[in-house]
This record gives C-alpha cells, sequence and structure tokens, in this order.
C-alpha cells in the first residue's frame, strides 16, 4: 500500500515521469542501435538540442508567468543576423554578442509593453510580432547568409571543453541558473503567482507589471543567447528566419509539464522536455525514419504532453465518470456480498 | 397539512468518496412535493456534495437517488434537468452578453441539427408570460436586456425563471441571499414560496440562518458528511441548528475590550473614482469601521480607492497625515495598507499549496538580495496556521482546503505584512458560523492592538458584533455614519435589515396555506 502511493505520488512529479519516459525511448532505440548510447551520439544529441533548449528556459518563463511568446522564434535568427552584420562592419566580437543579447531582450520589452499597455493576448500580439521580426531578419541579411568571423567560433559547438562542446555547457549552466533562480528567488516566486493569478497578485502586492516585463525581456535575451551560439557554431547567420524552432520551443516546456495557462512548472522539466525531443529527433536521424514522420511525432507529443497534464489535474469528466461508476460498482458488489455473508 | 404525501425527492444511504476522503456517507433524506427544505452545514460538511449528486453532476459512490417515487440514474446534469432536477448556483451560469429572455430558454439551444431557426418575438413573448406566471415580471426590467446589466439580485430571479422554464420538480437555491440586501430577499422568498405552492420541491442552502428561517418549511443538518438531524423548522431552532452544524455549543460573540483608539491612520477627503463619488472617510488605529450597504453600492470600491486598487481621479487619500497618491497595491502596501478581496476564488493561488498562499505578500521581507529564505518562508506560514487555527497543513494545498480556511490564508497573507490599516472585503462571506465568529474575534483581537480595520459586510448583523463605527454607501457615497451598538442598530433598521432575535424560528401560521 505505502509503495502504491510513493510510486503515485512520484508519479506526480512531471520530471520523475519525464526520466523514466526518457530512459524507456534510450532503452528502445539502442536495442535497435547501440550506439545510440555512444558518448560522442549523446553529446550530438544535446548538442541539437541547444538552441531550442535554451529558448524553451526563456519561454518556460514566460508561460509560467501566464502569457506565451511566439516571436522568439524569429527573434533567434535576428539576432544573429544583427550580430553577424556589426561584427562584419568591424565591431568588436564581444560587442556584437552583447548586442545581440540586449537587441533580443529589447523585442522581448516590446512584445511586453504592447501586451501589457494594451491587454491584447501575448499570443496575437506576438504571432504578430514574429512575422515583424521575420521580416526585419530579411532587411538586415538582404536575404543572403552572413559569414561569422572565426573569433567567434570561439563559443561555437567545434570548441570543446572537457570534450563536451561550449553551447551544452551553456545550455546546461542556464537551466540550472533558471530552476534556481524560479525556485529560490522572489522574483521566481513572482513568476508563479503572476500566473497563477495575476489580480490576486496585484491586489497582494505584487509587481505584476514587472515581472512579466521581465519574462518577456528574459525571453528575449535569451533567444539571443541562442542565436549567437547557433550562428558560432554555423559559422553563418541564416538569412532565412523560418519558424521551424516555435513548434519544438513550445514542445519542450510543454512536455515539461508547465501548464499552459500559468502558475505552474519547473525547469528542471523544461530541460528534460528538450532532451528527451531531441532524443527523438536523434532517433529518427539513426534509424534512418522520414524526417516528415519526425515533424509529425513532435506535433503528437505536445498535444499528448497537453492532455497527460490535463488528466493528471483530474479535470478530464468522462474518464472521471467511468473511475466513479467503477467504484460505484465495485462498492454495490461489495455490500452485496456482506449482505450475503450475513445472512 | 396536505392529505397526500408526494415525494419529489428520495435518496436512500447516499454516499460519495473522492479518494481516501469520505464527502458523503449514508445520507437518507425524503423531501416531499410542495416543500422548502434547508440544507444546513458548515463549509465542507458535505452539503454541495449533495447538490452535486442528486443533480448529476458526480455520480454516487454508493445508495439510491429517487425522483418523484421513481429510482433514477444520473450520468449529467441533463439527466436530471430531464427528470425535472434544477440547481441555482451562488453565482448564477448565466450567459452575460445574452438578454434575459435568451438565458431563461437557453436550454432551447441544446436540442436538433443547431440549424434551425430562432424566433426572437416568440421567445420574448414566452419569457414575458413565464416571468408573469412566477410573479417576477414588476422585479425585473424588460427581457430583451442583457443580463450583464442586471444586479446580483436579479440574476438570481432570471436563473430561478430559467430553472422553471424547464418545469424543474426540484429546486436546489445554493446561497441564493448571500449577496442581497433585506428586501430583495424579500422579493426571493415570496417567489420560493410561490414555487412551493405551485407543488415544487425547494432546497436552499444558506449560512443566513434568520433569513433562511423565514422561509423553511423543514430542516435538514449536514456533518461531516453526515445527515445529524431532520425535522421541522420549529423542532430544529436556530441555536439548536447552529450546535448540531458545529457539534458543539456555538459561543457567542463577545467584543474583545479596546482601548481608545489612537491616530488618524487613513483618511480619505472628497475622494472620486470611477464609481465613487466624493467620499469623506477617517480611520484610526485601533478602530474598526464598517461599510454597510447594498452589493454594487460602492463598498469595494472605496476600499480599491484607498489601497490604490482604482485610481483616484479626485480627492485626497493620507495615510498616518500624510498624503498619497498609490499608483498600485504595491505602493499603498509599502505604506502599510493591505486589502483583502471579496471573492476567494480570485484571491488564492489556486495551483499552490498554503505556505505559498500565505507568504505572497511578504517575499521581500523574506528574502536577502532577492533570494528567498524558504525557512523563513515556512516559519512564517507556520505562525500564521497556528494564530488564526486554520485547519490545514502549510504543506497543503490550498484548493483542498474549506473555504473559510482558504479565507484564513488569506487574512494570513495581509497581515503577514504587518499593515497600518487592513480592509477586509466580505471576510465571512459563504463561511460556516464558526470560523465567522472566530474571524469576528481576530478582527477585534487585532484592533485592540492598534490596527485599523475596514470590514466590508452585507450582513448588518455582523457589523454590529464586529464594528465600532459604521458607515452606509450608496451609489458610491457615504449616505449614513453611525456608532455605537444603539447607532449602528438604527442604521440597521434603516437598511430594512429585520434584527429578530436568532432564537425565534418565523412563526409560518399567517401565511398562505
Amino acid at each position: 500500500m505505502t509503495q502504491r502511493w510513493s510510486l503515485r505520488s512520484a508519479f506526480g512529479h512531471v520530471e520523475v515521469a519525464l526520466v523514466l519516459v526518457i530512459v524507456i525511448v534510450a532503452a528502445v532505440v539502442a536495442v535497435q542501435v547501440p550506439s545510440f548510447l555512444s558518448t560522442a551520439n549523446l553529446i550530438n544529441l544535446l548538442l541539437a538540442m541547444v538552441t531550442i533548449g535554451i529558448v524553451a528556459l526563456g519561454q518556460g518563463f514566460v508561460i509560467m508567468a501566464g502569457e506565451l511568446d511566439l516571436s522568439v522564434a524569429a527573434t533567434i535568427a535576428f539576432t544573429a543576423a544583427c550580430a553577424a552584420a556589426l561584427m562584419r562592419d568591424g565591431v568588436p566580437v564581444w560587442f556584437a554578442v552583447i548586442a545581440a543579447i540586449a537587441i533580443g531582450s529589447l523585442i522581448g520589452l516590446v512584445n511586453a509593453a504592447i501586451v501589457l499597455g494594451t491587454g491584447v493576448n501575448s499570443f496575437i500580439v506576438t504571432l504578430g510580432t514574429l512575422s515583424v521580426v521575420q521580416g526585419l531578419t530579411l532587411m538586415v541579411t538582404g536575404g543572403l547568409p552572413i559569414a561569422t568571423p572565426l573569433a567567434l567560433s570561439d563559443i561555437g559547438a567545434d570548441t570543446r571543453v572537457a570534450g563536451i562542446p561550449f553551447p551544452v555547457i551553456v545550455f546546461v549552466v542556464l537551466a540550472i541558473i533558471a530552476q534556481l533562480v524560479l525556485v529560490f528567488t522572489v522574483f521566481g516566486r513572482r513568476v508563479l503567482a503572476v500566473g497563477d493569478n495575476a489580480e490576486a497578485a496585484r491586489l497582494a502586492g505584487l509587481p505584476v507589471i514587472g515581472t512579466k516585463l521581465a519574462v518577456f525581456a528574459i525571453a528575449g535575451g535569451l533567444a539571443g543567447v541562442a542565436g549567437i551560439l547557433r550562428a558560432a557554431s554555423l559559422g553563418t547567420a541564416e538569412s532565412s528566419a523560418g519558424t521551424a524552432d516555435l513548434l519544438p520551443v513550445i514542445a519542450a516546456v510543454v512536455v515539461g509539464g508547465a501548464s499552459l495557462v500559468g502558475g505552474r512548472g519547473s525547469m528542471i522539466g523544461v530541460f528534460l522536455g528538450a532532451v528527451l525531443l531531441g532524443m527523438v529527433q536523434n532517433a529518427y536521424i539513426i534509424l534512418k525514419l522520414s524526417s516528415w514522420l519526425q515533424l509529425a511525432t513532435f506535433g503528437a507529443v505536445v498535444v499528448a504532453a497537453g492532455v497527460f497534464d490535463q488528466a493528471r489535474q483530474g479535470r478530464i469528466g468522462w474518464i472521471n465518470t467511468l473511475r466513479d461508476r467503477r467504484a460505484l460498482s465495485r462498492s454495490s458488489n461489495a455490500a452485496a456480498v456482506s449482505a450475503g455473508t450475513s445472512k | 397539512m396536505t392529505t397526500e404525501r408526494r415525494l419529489a425527492l428520495g435518496v436512500a444511504s447516499l454516499g460519495k468518496t473522492f479518494g481516501a476522503v469520505t464527502a458523503l456517507s449514508d445520507v437518507t433524506l425524503e423531501v416531499e412535493a410542495g416543500s422548502v427544505l434547508a440544507l444546513l452545514g458548515e463549509n465542507g460538511a458535505g452539503k454541495s456534495t449533495f447538490i452535486s449528486l442528486v443533480s448529476g453532476a458526480v455520480t454516487p459512490s454508493s445508495g439510491t437517488i429517487e425522483i418523484s417515487g421513481e429510482p433514477a440514474r444520473l450520468n449529467s446534469p441533463h439527466d436530471a434537468a430531464r427528470l425535472g432536477i434544477q440547481v441555482v448556483h451562488q453565482e448564477p451560469k448565466l450567459t452575460n452578453e445574452g438578454s434575459i429572455a435568451e438565458n431563461i430558454f437557453l436550454a432551447d439551444y441544446a436540442g436538433g441539427t443547431g440549424l434551425q431557426l430562432v424566433s426572437l418575438r416568440r421567445r420574448v413573448q414566452r419569457a414575458e408570460t413565464l416571468l408573469s406566471k412566477l410573479g417576477l415580471a414588476d422585479g425585473l426590467p424588460p427581457v430583451t436586456t442583457s443580463v450583464h446589466r442586471l444586479s446580483a439580485a436579479q440574476r438570481q430571479l432570471v436563473a430561478i425563471a430559467k430553472a422553471m422554464a424547464t418545469e424543474a420538480r426540484v429546486l436546489f437555491l445554493d446561497e441564493p441571499n448571500s449577496s442581497l440586501t433585506p428586501r430583495e430577499t424579500t422579493q426571493l422568498w415570496n417567489l420560493v414560496r410561490a414555487l412551493r405552492d405551485s407543488g415544487v420541491a425547494v432546497i436552499v442552502v444558506s449560512h443566513r440562518l434568520s433569513e433562511l428561517y423565514q422561509v423553511v418549511d423543514r430542516v435538514a443538518v449536514l456533518r461531516d458528511g453526515r445527515l445529524v438531524a431532520t425535522g421541522t423548522a420549529a423542532e430544529i431552532p436556530i441555536p439548536r441548528a447552529v450546535e448540531l452544524m458545529a457539534g458543539r455549543q456555538s459561543a457567542p460573540v463577545k467584543r474583545a475590550e479596546r482601548p481608545a483608539r489612537g491616530d488618524v491612520v487613513l483618511q480619505m477627503e472628497g475622494v472620486h473614482t470611477r464609481s465613487v463619488h466624493g467620499v469623506d472617510l477617517t480611520v484610526h488605529a485601533g478602530e474598526v469601521v464598517g461599510l454597510a450597504g447594498l452589493v454594487g453600492a460602492g463598498r469595494t470600491e472605496i476600499g480599491l480607492a484607498a489601497c490604490g486598487g482604482e485610481p483616484v481621479l479626485a480627492g485626497r487619500v493620507s495615510i498616518d497625515g500624510r498624503e498619497r497618491r498609490f499608483r498600485s497595491p504595491r505602493a499603498a502596501l509599502r505604506a502599510g495598507v493591505v486589502m483583502t478581496s471579496e471573492e476567494r476564488r480570485r484571491a488564492v493561488f489556486a495551483s499552490h499549496d498554503v505556505t505559498f498562499n500565505i507568504a505572497g505578500s511578504s517575499l521581500e521581507r523574506l528574502s536577502r538580495l532577492g533570494v528567498l529564505s524558504r525557512g523563513r518562508e515556512r516559519g512564517l506560514a507556520g505562525d500564521w496556521v497556528r494564530r488564526l487555527a486554520l485547519r490545514g497543513s502549510p504543506g497543503s494545498p490550498i484548493l483542498s482546503l474549506s473555504g473559510g480556511n482558504q479565507q484564513k490564508a488569506l487574512l494570513a497573507r495581509a497581515l503577514a505584512v504587518k499593515p497600518r490599516l487592513v480592509i477586509l472585503d466580505e471576510p465571512t462571506h459563504g463561511i460556516d458560523v464558526n470560523t465567522k465568529a472566530e474571524i469576528s474575534a481576530l478582527v477585534g483581537r487585532l484592533a485592540a492592538e492598534g490596527l485599523a480595520v475596514i470590514f466590508i459586510s452585507s450582513e448588518v448583523e455582523e457589523l454590529l458584533g464586529v464594528a465600532d463605527r459604521v458607515a452606509v454607501v450608496r451609489d458610491g457615497r457615504i449616505v449614513q455614519e453611525a456608532s455605537g451598538t444603539d447607532g449602528i442598530g438604527l442604521v440597521a433598521a434603516a437598511l430594512g435589515e429585520t434584527l429578530t432575535p436568532r432564537t425565534e424560528p418565523s412563526d409560518r401560521s399567517g401565511l398562505p396555506s
């Protein structure tokens, strides 16, 4: 009995469930292709998820604060393009890096200012600014990739510290910092409180506007970090600013157990969500499956995560009814049995 | 006395468990057609569960339900509605933009393909006919009026009309009078009596016993998920009902002795906001000032004006003699002014635990350089849980607590910032008698320690027990002020609240039979 309960409460933590799912997926794939679990492949897997993972950390703050920022997907390419253009024009690398992060934050602040100043739903606002930033990227690049100087590759994927690519280290460190900020700082508390119930937070004297400005700025800034790391790894800033990153970024947060209406979530969950997605992506490559199928799988995973979350909170009416009905028939059976024995 | 006993609703051995928690157990109860039953119990006693079971919102774990003598298996509210069971909730579920007529006949949209045409004119006629049949035609604006323009009382009446449009035979009213003025309540009770006389079984849940006893025939008391007593209103008078609900003798509210009031803490002079029009109000340290008046009269808005929740358009708000222009509740918090919200659902952080909820306003004080001390946070929450005798542990999810205990957590959140002035907006709305008394006593103690309190309540009796001074609010203005028990009593009389002694159940012999 006690064991069953502890197992159930462990499943209550999304992080534990995610680790289990990751282990199962890894085992299944490794049986087919043992090299899946090689150090080199595991590092590749993480490296492939660095951009998405870092941006998902920022998106995590935004979603936990009860908002959504679709525009970060475009900010990744835009900040990289800006930095590349600056470096091409002779600006020092360190300055271009800081500028990219600052530009990302600025885009976040603009989003937040529109959302907070007008009350328009952040989904709509950032859906619009997503397209605006894409257009700006094409204007900066003129439609052609911009090569980045060799010096930038010092922070790229080929630079390894103790065998681990530098961007992976940045991702892991940022994830740890994000989790510490969420759990141990006043700011983290404010994010969760504001996302849970903004009006209650306002009356309780919490800085609702300040908190929301901050989460959008963090999301934009982290998109800048991701953009720079990607450009450093590729050696160029891409000209086309696709939205391919949009779904995986939100997927990582949702799979990580954050509530899409805000107020609940963890950065460890977001990290694990990104790892799981990276794993699925990598498995498809290793198993030589179609990349189209992979796209479909990502979409299905997001829907499944949403359903899982809803069920976990006991919010699916027909499942509750089925359970109640079973309990009722069991108890009436038990009553019949006991009535039978007492006779 | 009817010669023929017709059962509208009968339940036998009804029970419901949620996981390990037994919400209702072994309830056997019969309700006759053409009678009014009061369903009494503290928060968490099982009243809501009972209603959910009988109205098909939740399936029972054990027991049977009979409707009009027929065994019924209810899998959804729809099933229950088909069998003539309707529930009108405390906050009626109406579509805000729709008209009165549209809301009354909302169920018409339920059937068919969805492509059938809607005859507005016919619906208006049917609504008018129904309302005049129920005797509500005079109490409501034209049936084409949007529901969002109605008062709380009018919405309640529309919700009942909506229930009756489906020929309900069993009607549950869940806290129907908690937001109504005495006059509105009288109108509501007249409707209930008319429904009773037409053969409907009406089951009313309310914490306002003196009002409730004006209308009920029988009383059923739930405690801890069990039915502890049933009887006529005469057999179970109010004091007995209170004892049964609590399972013990209830202590009368005793006013704590307070030292003479201190310096002026809050001074409002000619304050205007969007819905407050020229309010002057002074609150001293150690003083409890009650704001009485109807729901929607502007009491909450006066509180919001004082705590930065609504922008002040004109006039002065001073705290401790210094003029302040709070741009947000946060600024007011820094100056020692906090307000608790009227609706708990809007005020709690629902996905978090008690500790998170209590510490919400004190995060800066519990941290250094932005890093929160979880130990100090737990300490603070633990202290307040003990101090307010909050039943629930600091680590339990806030929503697992009863309404009264959630309210205590919200009080703790406000008080934990060590305020100079606290504005309590309907702090006892919809919570049980004993917790209510505890909160009144707490407010008295806090005032004795020098806190300035604004206590907003729709219940004049409650203000009588807790306030030193009462200001009556109407249309965003203070229209009357009174102090002392006698003065407040006069205000109460003016408001039309019947301050009949609680010991007497209302005499029903004079009513039409």
